[in-house]
């Protein structure tokens, strides 16, 4: 596009001496004149002007319960008196499971003087995982479109952005509750009985969701604030949730729901656990505790940043049996090996057969 | 728009408030009212002419932003222009004279100019029928510069086409820039600030508004390139209002700069480049003396002699230069006739021409003793005649510098041919040649000479000829291209009976022949008694030297008379057999001013009619009220006339329209018609509901649209069912519906048209 700028300026360029060659006047010796230096002030100019734009970005929410869309906003600020008609904001959208499946997009908008100019745009999420939206680069014609200016590594505060995209809770997973709970029955006696098989680790300020029954009243009217117990289970150290990161987009998605649903009914249940994965960037098998709702989307945050292991390595599985890690129950779960079954299928039998397969491994 | 990729998909929310098309609007005219208001000042200014800017300043600016407005939506763009075209066509026709005035009087101003820069003896002037140009003046301008921005607003808007701009407002300043003229920096960085506020938008591309033209047409704030992954914005008046003011301040400063830096370094461009310039002159001199028709003049020259060719002059071109110059001693005031050339044979569309060798009064000349000596001297007319004086002999070896000296006997030749009989053609041919008795019968000669009532001497013919003429015909210099396959005179005689002194002298050499007089086509120039007054003294010449023989002392003296190309005529030569060959005038006077017809002429007379040279005789006085009533009265004529054609054109329209639908339901696949009609009853049920706001154009499928009906209660379950089998099987398979089920189909069609009729009238009462 430049060069057709520049093809149709030399045109008028040469229009205009011929204007020279033929009145030769003062009049078209300025026209000539402007026409020559033109280009060269507007690139002084917008080159100025362009160098004064910055760029924020920001979303509507930074965690999401659900793969709900999300709005992202940039604004471009320009701080010159140079409106600027074509401002390319180059941005990227990935997924940190997926780093190499992204969306590359280029925007052209125009750029007030003094303003600046505003968009947005959604993004819808099809899988969990932690999504973060970056500015590649910033370019811009000048006005006669004979220039490109360019700025690449926007990484100023508030250029980029992120937001967590959480597993979906099924409803339609129903594991046998009795097969993980094996080894477990002093807990559910005392449950019965109405007494927690739990003791508290650790005490924190009310956040909305806890349940009442867990607020420290004694302390909350020493310190003039509401104050949670955080209860561990007794019986955490003996049941651990193993999840496979894998790297089939579909598989891994639907494994994520699962577990989360798992760990929903188990903190349902009150029942304390561990969860443990394979991290890949760290190298080591990631356990965490968990107690509460709390804990829980702690884990599942830092379990979104993440790459995924490669399909078939049983990572998570092998890690903890080199930890050598105690447990009275393991919950494996894995994207499962069968054909002529669909997913929901697989994983609802693999549940089963995990849990049976958690007594070996203990 | 929805990008979806690998998990993820970006939709773009169209958080974009600006895209205002009142805004977009503006930017446009914005960009029509500099290049247009630019163009106009850089020329008024250039020639000064008087005109009251401010008012011209806010009407124009008006214009163009009622004009931009056009393009807000559809339905102004629709309705907008067919309105715009009937104000149009009103205004123009009732302010006629005011525009024609007004524009004749930039133009006269303008000519006034030229010949003030070029000393030209004789530039165009038009009548300016309004002569308050304070009025004429603005009103014109208002028009072309309406006019211009008409056609830029539509360039601009559809295309942002600098090209087209240029090509539209360049010619103004260029005509001033080439005249030399001092133009305001201010009207020169108006346009400059113009054509690189649309450069700069046709570069960047955001320039498509919502009805722009083609495939472009931006119904979304956004478009979508390279395979989905670039989003560009189409337009932001915004942008383009404030791009407009930063270019009009570099343009400003950067114009400031260099109107200072460069005459100051006194950048001497070679002299040499200037004889482009100098090669066009002559052209611009031709335009401002001959008028812009004056480059496709018919013959070369057509305010000379012609050479005898005949029709294909649509209106006389005068450069108003001198041809000839006499000099020579007058003795009378009658007009001298300069022969150059003799026609003989009539060819329908030209003459023949006819050497001088039948000199009958070469015998005066042994008998006269008297003489005179007249000298021709050839300034400007055609090099390949002899303009010879009547009766007169060269004087041997008397030719250089293009003055030839002839010694004349002046005769009056009405008392000859008051006392010439007319004889028989047999004793004609005893003198002359057959050719001058030759005619091709056209019953139009002959009607003519019925109605003209010939009878008498050769000079009571030659009057009756003469005085037909006078009454029954008008001179006219804009008389028409004959047509290619018509007779000259036949043409004139029997259908236009208006021409110019080419279709006399023709019409009446014809005449005189059928009736058995010896004539012959002449052309020539004649020194008329006003150039003859007008003549100038050659004071160191002696009267004597131009005489010969004995003439009495009298009251007179030696003059250069100076004959214009306005002078150059035809006539008839009738054959006295006593005396010889005699020239007649029978071409009537004419009232009509000199030829400055132009092609504004031309378009007048198309709003006119036939009756221009007529109207030109109108006093100014009287025109005030009567004319400008007759205007109106026209006005309103020719905006019924446009009326009427368009009512006919829309109605002519939907009867295709309707003609063609009929069609595509009787073609010979039944499945075919029945897709057809089916197509046809959904559009016009969406037509409808869409005016009342209604849903049924959200229905897209078929299935849709059936549940639709039932649950209208258009069709019962049953009948829905059935149509819908039906349209399955014509639309998406090969088989071919039986006449029964076309029927059938038919019949459940004819269904849906009719709950809506009912509705419409329960509606309506």
């Amino acid at each position: 596009m430049g060069i057709i700028s520049l093809i149709l300026y030399s045109i008028i360029l040469a229009i205009s001496f011929g204007m020279l060659v033929f009145f030769h006047t003062t009049t078209s010796q300025i026209l000539f004149a402007f026409l020559l230096c033109l280009p060269v002030i507007e690139c002084i100019v917008y080159r100025w002007g362009f160098q004064r734009i910055q760029i924020e970005s920001q979303t509507t929410g930074s965690l999401l319960d659900e793969k709900l869309p999300v709005t992202v906003t940039m604004k471009l600020k320009n701080a010159s008196l140079i409106p600027m008609p074509e401002v390319i904001v180059s941005y990227e959208v990935t997924n940190h499971f997926y780093p190499e499946e992204r969306i590359v997009q280029q925007i052209a908008i125009p750029v007030l003087a003094r303003t600046g100019q505003e968009f947005s745009f959604r993004v819808e999420p099809e899988y969990c995982g932690c999504y973060e939206m970056k500015v590649l680069a910033i370019q811009s014609w000048d006005h006669l479109h004979l220039w490109k200016f360019k700025k690449y590594h926007i990484d100023v505060a508030g250029a980029n952005c992120e937001f967590v995209v959480e597993p979906k809770r099924l409803h339609s997973i129903a594991i046998d509750g009795e097969a993980y709970t094996t080894g477990m029955e002093d807990a559910e006696e005392s449950q019965n009985k109405g007494s927690d098989f739990s003791e508290v680790h650790h005490i924190r300020e009310y956040q909305p969701g806890d349940s009442l029954k867990d607020i420290h009243w004694k302390l909350s009217a020493k310190k003039q604030m509401l104050m949670v117990k955080e209860h561990v289970s007794m019986s955490s150290s003996q049941l651990i949730l193993i999840v496979e990161l894998e790297q089939n987009q579909e598989v891994l998605d639907h494994m994520l729901d699962v577990t989360k649903t798992v760990c929903m009914d188990l903190l349902d249940d009150k029942l304390a656990y561990t969860l443990c994965y394979w991290s890949r960037q760290r190298g080591e098998l990631v356990a965490k505790a968990i107690a509460n709702e709390g804990s829980r989307q702690q884990a599942f945050h830092e379990m979104m940043y993440e790459k995924p292991n490669p399909v078939g390595t049983n990572a998570g599985r092998e890690g903890f049996a080199y930890a050598g890690m105690l447990a009275s129950t393991v919950v494996w779960i894995h994207p499962a090996e069968g054909d002529g079954c669909s997913q929901d299928e697989i994983l609802y039998r693999d549940a089963s057969v995990i849990v049976s397969m958690s007594e070996v491994v203990s | 728009m929805k990008t979806d990729k690998k998990g993820i998909a970006t939709v773009s929310d169209h958080n974009y408030k600006q895209r205002s098309a009142l805004w977009d609007c503006l930017a446009k005219a914005l960009m029509v009212f500099l290049v247009v208001y630019g163009s106009f000042g850089c020329f008024l200014s250039g020639f000064g002419i008087p005109y009251p800017k401010l008012l011209f300043f806010v009407g124009l600016l008006g214009i163009d932003i009622i004009l931009s407005l056009l393009f807000y939506n559809k339905l102004t763009k629709n309705i907008g222009y067919i309105v715009l075209f009937f104000v149009v066509a009103f205004l123009t026709t009732l302010l006629f004279l005011y525009i024609n005035s007004g524009f004749y009087a930039i133009v006269n101003i303008v000519y006034e100019k030229l010949q003030a820069i070029w000393q030209l003896k004789g530039v165009m002037q038009y009548t300016e029928r309004i002569e308050n140009r304070q009025v004429t003046i603005i009103i014109a301008l208002l028009a072309t510069g309406g006019g211009m921005s008409l056609l830029l607003n539509s360039i601009i808007s559809n295309y942002m086409s600098l090209f087209g701009t240029i090509v539209i407002t360049i010619w103004l300043p260029l005509f001033t820039l080439y005249m030399d003229l001092q133009m305001p920096p201010l009207y020169i960085g108006l346009l400059l600030t113009g054509y690189v506020l649309i450069f700069m938008a046709k570069r960047s591309g955001h320039y498509i508004t919502k009805v722009s033209r083609g495939k472009k047409m931006a119904e979304e704030p956004f478009c979508y390139r390279k395979k989905n992954t670039q989003i560009r914005y189409q337009q932001h008046g915004m942008v383009l209002l404030q791009t407009g003011v930063y270019s009009a301040a570099l343009v400003g400063i950067l114009g400031i700069l260099l109107g200072v830096l460069v005459p100051a370094m006194h950048i001497q461009t070679p002299e040499s480049w200037n004889r482009y310039k100098e090669i066009t002159d002559e052209y611009v001199k031709d335009i401002a003396t001959l008028g812009i028709m004056g480059l496709w003049n018919g013959y070369e020259s057509t305010g000379g002699i012609s050479g005898g060719k005949l029709g294909g002059v649509s209106s006389v071109r005068a450069d108003y230069e001198t041809d000839i110059k006499l000099t020579y001693a007058p003795t009378n005031v009658r007009p001298i006739y300069l022969r150059a050339f003799v026609g003989g044979k009539y060819c329908g569309d030209h003459w023949e021409e006819e050497f001088l060798n039948d000199e009958k009064p070469n015998e005066l000349f042994e008998s006269q003793n008297k003489m005179q000596r007249i000298l021709v001297t050839n300034v400007g007319a055609n090099m390949g005649y002899w303009y010879q004086p009547y009766y007169s002999i060269m004087e041997p070896l008397s030719v250089y510098d293009n003055t030839t000296q002839y010694y004349y006997i002046p005769i009056d030749t009405e008392l000859l041919l008051s006392n010439a009989k007319v004889y028989s053609k047999e004793e004609y041919l005893a003198y002359v040649d057959a050719v001058y008795l030759e005619s091709p019968v056209f019953p139009s000669i002959d009607q003519a000479r019925e109605e003209a009532g010939l009878e008498g001497t050769v000079g009571e013919i030659a009057t009756q000829i003469a005085n037909y003429f006078e009454t029954e015909f008008a001179y006219t210099l804009r008389p028409g291209v004959t047509p290619g396959r018509r007779d000259f005179v036949d043409y004139f005689l029997g259908k236009t009976r208006k021409g110019l002194c080419a279709h006399f002298a023709s019409a009446a050499t014809l005449m005189l022949r059928r009736q058995g007089i010896p004539a012959r086509y002449v052309e020539g120039y004649v020194a008329t008694y006003q150039e003859i007054e007008n003549g100038e003294i050659v004071e160191d010449a002696d009267v004597a030297d131009y005489r010969i023989g004995p003439w009495e002392q009298e009251e007179t003296q030696v003059i250069t008379v100076e004959i214009a190309d306005t002078n150059a005529h035809a006539w008839v030569e009738v054959f006295v057999p006593e005396f010889g060959w005699v020239p007649i005038e029978v071409t009537p006077s004419s009232d009509e001013e000199p030829p400055n017809a132009d092609i504004w002429d031309l378009f007048a007379s198309m709003m006119n009619g036939e009756n221009l040279a007529g109207e030109k005789q109108m006093e100014v006085q009287e025109l005030d009220q009567e004319a400008l009533t007759t205007q109106m009265e026209k006005g309103l004529r020719l905006l019924c006339i446009l009326l009427a054609i368009f009512v006919a054109g829309k109605v002519f329209l939907q009867f295709v329209r309707i003609g063609k639908r009929e069609r595509s339901f009787h073609t010979a696949s039944r499945s075919r018609n029945l897709e057809n009609r089916y197509e046809y009853l959904c559009e016009r049920r969406r037509r409808r509901r869409r005016k009342k706001q209604g849903e049924f154009g959200n229905y897209v499928t078929q299935s849709e649209q059936f549940r639709y009906y039932v649950e209208e209660e258009i069709l019962s379950d049953e009948e829905a069912r059935s149509l819908m089998e039906l349209l399955q099987i014509a639309c998406y398979s090969d088989e071919e519906i039986s006449t029964e089920q076309y029927k059938t189909a038919r019949r459940l069609c004819k269904k849906l048209r009719r709950p809506q009729r009912k509705r419409s009238k329960q509606q309506s009462r």
